[in-house]
């Protein structure tokens, strides 16, 4: 017999393709919508999951395509467990903290109001781990699928440490959290029998970051700066409109200047941020890369705001789409697998998902 | 076997689901599902009821899945026989009482989000007497302090205010207890508050030409007082509010606001049919009333309020200009309040013409209500 596949004992190249086709997801992002619409909101939970298979579907790693087996019904039992556990709860927590502080009860309201932020951080954390944990386990490949290791409850806590030592040193540790929250959910995270490691430092990404911050005080200081001789010029050619407008103008236009160059820094250290801690990942052996930079970002964001601006708002039903693409198509992976040596996944498969992380509209995709 | 191909037979790739190794295996596909040749073991023949249609990729490519072992996985690249995956589409369709079961919780959850659409006012309307007053008083209370600090207290001024509340007032009572200020900001506006806290802004007596107008507006008040509408924002903001926006995302806040809108409209007309009938029943005239919208109305919402009246003498109320009508139509559906010109029809249509009416003060104490924010 000629048709068996002599897969290869060792390990082959792992290669990554997003062969998605933009009218195809159209036409799927379009009666979305439509649905959508006619049901008031609630059918966007089939209509994400008709998206992700779509864009799963489309992404051939090794030859093979993934597979995503979340169903609609779990992602909008997520939201109503979400609602009546946490928001419901909540939102009532803070209309009798209210009407404490109203009827003189200061300290009490007080109390909870304080606690409201933390509570609000600690659960911003466990929504983004459970949503990856939700992603992982409903991602399949050969038939084999991920997960995380835990539920995600005490990474909170670590989420919620690291957020308060972000606002207490004014967002100087900004690298240092960003890292360790990455580290933290992809340490925990599985492919069958396989193991993520994820081990970014901090320290290369503080001299961007510090040069990002430097550089949006110096463009504000700048803009104040500006705004202050112009008012002053104006005001001297209070007599002469002429005068006047042309320094609006030249105004403007500095603006302009100064809004591209803050958008240029920002991006810059977006670019150097998901090249760095994606760069220091690997699947068992496997090593991630990351290879978008500054300009392909932008070029990535330009087109995003054209493609809204010119379709006069549709083209944001794509957005899901371009994302996805611009994250694969620039995802590699160096190394080799042997299929063989990946074993099922023993981890529980939530029957549920993604809840929390959905009222906080975390998930772009 | 012959390698040659013949229409139902395949190449196809399997996934065990025990690990990611591929096992090239090739497919008799046949009446009742097919059969899976191995390279090195014997064939296993699986009906159409063990399998399910998966994914479907680019180029005819399919994916089946088997109904009871989760990871496993049969890629067939070259595509299968229309016919032959109509009957695996037919096999694997629940069978007809569970497809009447999710008919039955699709239609009745359907109905239900209609009905809450359509007629969630019916809901609130019964919530809204089960909010506590010990939650809802302190709230009014302190929401009409910060609006307005200190109730104004010239001489007579609240005896005055508290005759017409009482007049206006139906003969069983309001649906809970009821207080009633003015605080001294240059506002032409009035509001029920939670509690029973009604607001009177002191420019809008300042504007009033009359005790009758006052009265009228301040009829609409109790009437969303009587009808707890404040209750009934609370419940709609914590309830199908919040659940709407949460589930249904950026389209569920969008319809959230049409129905919120809808709701408040719905909401005015019934203070407006409250006012009417108390204005009636106390015997004063709905003219007035009618006519302190219709002024208002002339003039935009934050129209720069002139001292005395000379603002409102200036402009014609019924400026025939088609634009503004359009405009005002429009705002029936986009504002909370129904347009001016509707209303004061039906107000004057409710209640007693203008001469037969008796004044809603005596001009004493319409002097002391006028003079109620002078004594600063």
């Amino acid at each position: 017999m000629d048709h068996t596949i002599h897969e290869a004992a060792s390990g082959q190249p792992v290669s990554i393709e997003f062969e998605g086709n933009w009218r195809e997801y159209f036409g799927i992002a379009l009666v979305n919508l439509l649905l959508t619409i006619v049901t008031l909101g609630i059918y966007r939970f089939w209509a994400k999951t008709r998206s992700r298979q779509y864009l799963w579907s489309r992404t051939i790693v090794m030859g093979e395509a993934l597979e995503y087996t979340g169903t609609g019904l779990q992602l909008f039992l997520g939201a109503l467990i979400a609602f009546f556990a946490v928001l419901l709860p909540f939102t009532i927590l803070m209309s009798v903290a209210q009407a404490m502080a109203m009827s003189g009860q200061v300290m009490i309201a007080g109390l909870i109001y304080l606690a409201a932020m933390p509570a609000m951080i600690y659960l911003l954390g466990v929504g983004l781990y459970r949503s990856q944990r939700y992603l992982l386990a409903q991602t399949s490949w050969r038939g084999i699928r991920g997960g995380m290791t835990t539920g995600g409850w005490a990474y909170g806590l670590g989420f919620l440490g690291r957020g308060l030592a972000v606002i207490f040193t004014l967002f100087l540790a900004g690298p240092w959290a960003a890292t360790r929250d990455w580290n933290q959910r992809w340490q925990d995270a599985r492919f069958g029998s396989l193991e993520f490691t994820s081990d970014a430092p901090a320290g290369p990404l503080f001299k961007r970051y510090l040069l990002m911050l430097a550089g949006i005080a110096v463009v504000y200081g700048l803009f104040l700066a500006v705004l202050f001789a112009n008012a002053g010029g104006m005001a001297g050619a209070a007599g002469n409109p002429e005068q006047a407008a042309l320094a609006m103008l030249n105004m403007a236009w500095l603006f302009v200047v100064l809004f591209v160059a803050l958008w240029l820094v920002t991006l810059s250290y977006r670019a150097y941020f998901w090249r760095h801690i994606v760069g220091h990942m690997r699947l068992d052996t496997l090593s991630l890369r990351f290879t978008a930079t500054t300009g392909d970002w932008a070029r990535f964001m330009l087109g995003n705001a054209a493609l809204v601006a010119l379709t006069l708002g549709l083209g944001l039903i794509m957005l899901p789409y371009r994302v996805y693409g611009f994250m694969m198509r620039h995802m590699e992976a160096e190394g080799a697998l042997s299929p063989q040596a990946i074993a099922q996944s023993q981890l529980a498969q939530p029957g549920q998902g993604e809840g929390i992380a959905d009222a906080f509209d975390l998930v772009p995709v | 076997m012959p390698s040659t191909s013949s229409p139902s037979e395949r190449d196809a790739v399997l996934y065990d689901g025990q690990t990611a190794q591929a096992h090239g295996v090739r497919l008799h596909l046949t009446d009742s599902g097919l059969i899976i040749h191995f390279h090195n073991a014997s064939p296993e023949a699986l009906s159409f009821t063990d399998l399910r249609l998966g994914d479907r990729g680019v180029g005819g490519r399919v994916t089946l899945r088997h109904a009871e072992k989760p990871g496993w996985r049969l890629v067939i690249t070259s595509g299968l026989p229309s016919p032959w995956l109509k009957q695996l589409r037919r096999a694997g369709r629940p069978a007809p009482r569970r497809l009447a079961l999710w008919g039955a919780i699709s239609a009745v959850t359907v109905a239900g989000i209609g009905l809450l659409a359509l007629n969630g006012d019916a809901l609130t309307r019964a919530l809204a007497p089960l909010v506590p007053r010990a939650l809802t008083e302190p709230l009014g209370r302190e929401m009409a302090e910060t609006l307005g600090g200190a109730p104004c207290s010239g001489a007579g001024g609240q005896q005055a205010l508290d005759k017409l509340t009482r007049l206006l007032s139906p003969p069983e009572g309001l649906s809970g207890p009821v207080a009633v200020r003015v605080v001294d900001k240059p506002i032409v506006n009035a509001m029920a508050l939670p509690g029973g806290q009604v607001v009177i802004f002191s420019r809008l007596i300042d504007e009033a030409e009359s005790a009758d107008e006052v009265a009228g507006v301040l009829a609409h008040e109790l009437g969303h007082v009587h009808h707890l509408h404040s209750n009934q924002a609370i419940i709609r903001h914590l309830g199908l509010g919040m659940m709407l926006q949460t589930l249904g995302g950026n389209m569920g806040a969008l319809a959230d606001t049409t129905l919120m809108l809808g709701h408040s409209r719905a909401g005015e007309r019934e203070a407006d049919a409250f006012a009417a009938t108390q204005l009636s029943r106390a015997g004063i005239s709905t003219a007035g009333m009618a006519a302190f919208f219709t002024r208002q109305k002339g003039k935009g919402p934050d129209a720069p309020a002139a001292e005395g009246k000379s603002a409102a003498e200036g402009k014609s109320a019924s400026d025939p200009s088609r634009l503004q009508t359009a405009l005002e139509r429009f705002g029936t559906y986009a504002s909370t309040h129904p347009a001016p010109r509707g209303r004061a029809q039906q107000l004057l249509a409710a209640g007693l013409p203008a001469g037969e009416g008796r004044p809603a003060l005596n001009p004493a104490e319409w002097e002391a209500l006028r003079a109620i924010c002078s004594a600063r």
